[in-house]
């Protein structure tokens, strides 16, 4: 172990070690993104709903209302984003339960149900929750043809009264 | 007797080196992923709901960077006092980041090893993981001396230098 008096020295050492290896390292990242073809802007807009669009450019969003009808017709099927403790206390009728990790073990059995003509619907919670839109990305990505967002779904669904389901227990 | 045996294998600059190598290669490759894909890292960062709007590109474009110089300097051996110091505060930082987030419960990518936004939520092991790095580069910073390292190499015959930095780690 370090001999007292001696620990100063080592950590001034250390310090002025790092804080040189940390300019270097900004200088470097500096300049490798001022000269890579495609630059990443240093501000860019973060504001939720500039979040959503952006994720949304690619996706295709759907109403409310519709979502609704498909549902009563059970045309539909309803993934959800969120967490399985929020799913558990109240989610969609019928819903899965797809969070964030575990999108690779449902591509087939959400492929499957697309190609049986069932509209596949993602949704999450909030304005600014980009579960439900990256889930249908991801989907999308691994090859199931069409998922919709239902942006800000449980809460509208909710007020909407569109029906409710909960886990038992 | 026991006790000092495994104190001093505790101490041992060879399972510095172990660390120094494992943190080196871990720094090297998370901060490459990120510098390919600043994107994707970004919204990795936005999702943390941590940082102020203005400085989330800045920190996906910088961080990585700061990853691979520490990682480059583990790996070599130069300056791995400062690199182990600054690999000790950004895995500090994480942590921070990871128990805010863990305690608010937001259901977020980590951001940490892949860009993907599906990569997996922050849990527990995360932050578990995280620590553990930790503790190998504060083991870095106190008992590394420089085996096997480029340092040493190029200073080999310099017994003052090596002397004025690593003299004074013995007991």
């Amino acid at each position: 172990m370090l001999k007292s008096g001696k620990f100063a020295v080592t950590a001034k050492l250390g310090i002025r070690q790092g804080i040189v290896l940390v300019v270097l390292s900004l200088m470097i990242g500096g300049s490798f993104n001022a000269l890579r073809p495609s630059k990443f802007p240093w501000v860019g807009s973060w504001s939720p709903s500039s979040v959503t669009a952006d994720l949304l450019e690619e996706l295709q969003e759907i109403s409310l209302e519709e979502a609704c009808s498909l549902r009563q017709k059970n045309e539909a099927i309803f993934l959800d984003a969120r967490d399985p403790g929020s799913f558990d206390e109240g989610h969609f009728p019928g819903a899965l339960n797809i969070p964030f990790g575990e999108v690779e073990g449902w591509v087939e059995s959400v492929r499957d149900m697309a190609n049986t003509g069932m509209k596949i619907i993602s949704y999450c919670d909030g304005m600014d929750c980009l579960l439900g839109a990256e889930l249908a990305r991801a989907l999308q990505k691994k090859g199931v043809p069409s998922v919709k967002v239902l942006v800000n779904g449980w809460s509208r669904w909710r007020t909407a009264g569109c029906p409710i389901e909960k886990e038992e227990g | 007797m026991m006790k000092q045996k495994i104190l001093s294998w505790c101490k041992s600059p060879i399972l510095s080196l172990c660390f120094r190598y494992f943190l080196g290669g871990i720094f090297l490759y998370a901060g490459i992923i990120k510098v390919i894909d600043p994107a994707g890292f970004a919204l990795s960062i936005y999702n943390y709901k941590l940082l102020p709007e203005w400085m989330i590109n800045a920190v996906a474009i910088l961080l990585p960077w700061v990853e691979i110089m520490v990682g480059g300097s583990l790996l070599l051996g130069i300056w791995t006092m400062g690199s182990s110091l600054v690999a000790s505060v950004l895995l500090g930082i994480f942590a921070c980041a990871l128990t805010i987030n863990l305690a608010r419960g937001l259901d977020i990518a980590c951001g940490c090893f892949s860009t993907a936004a599906d990569a997996g939520t922050i849990n527990l092991l995360y932050l578990l993981r995280d620590l553990s790095l930790l503790g190998m580069a504060i083991h870095v910073f106190f008992f590394d001396q420089a085996l096997v390292s480029v340092s040493r190499f190029i200073r080999g015959k310099d017994k003052e230098i090596i002397k004025k930095t690593v003299h004074y780690l013995d007991d």
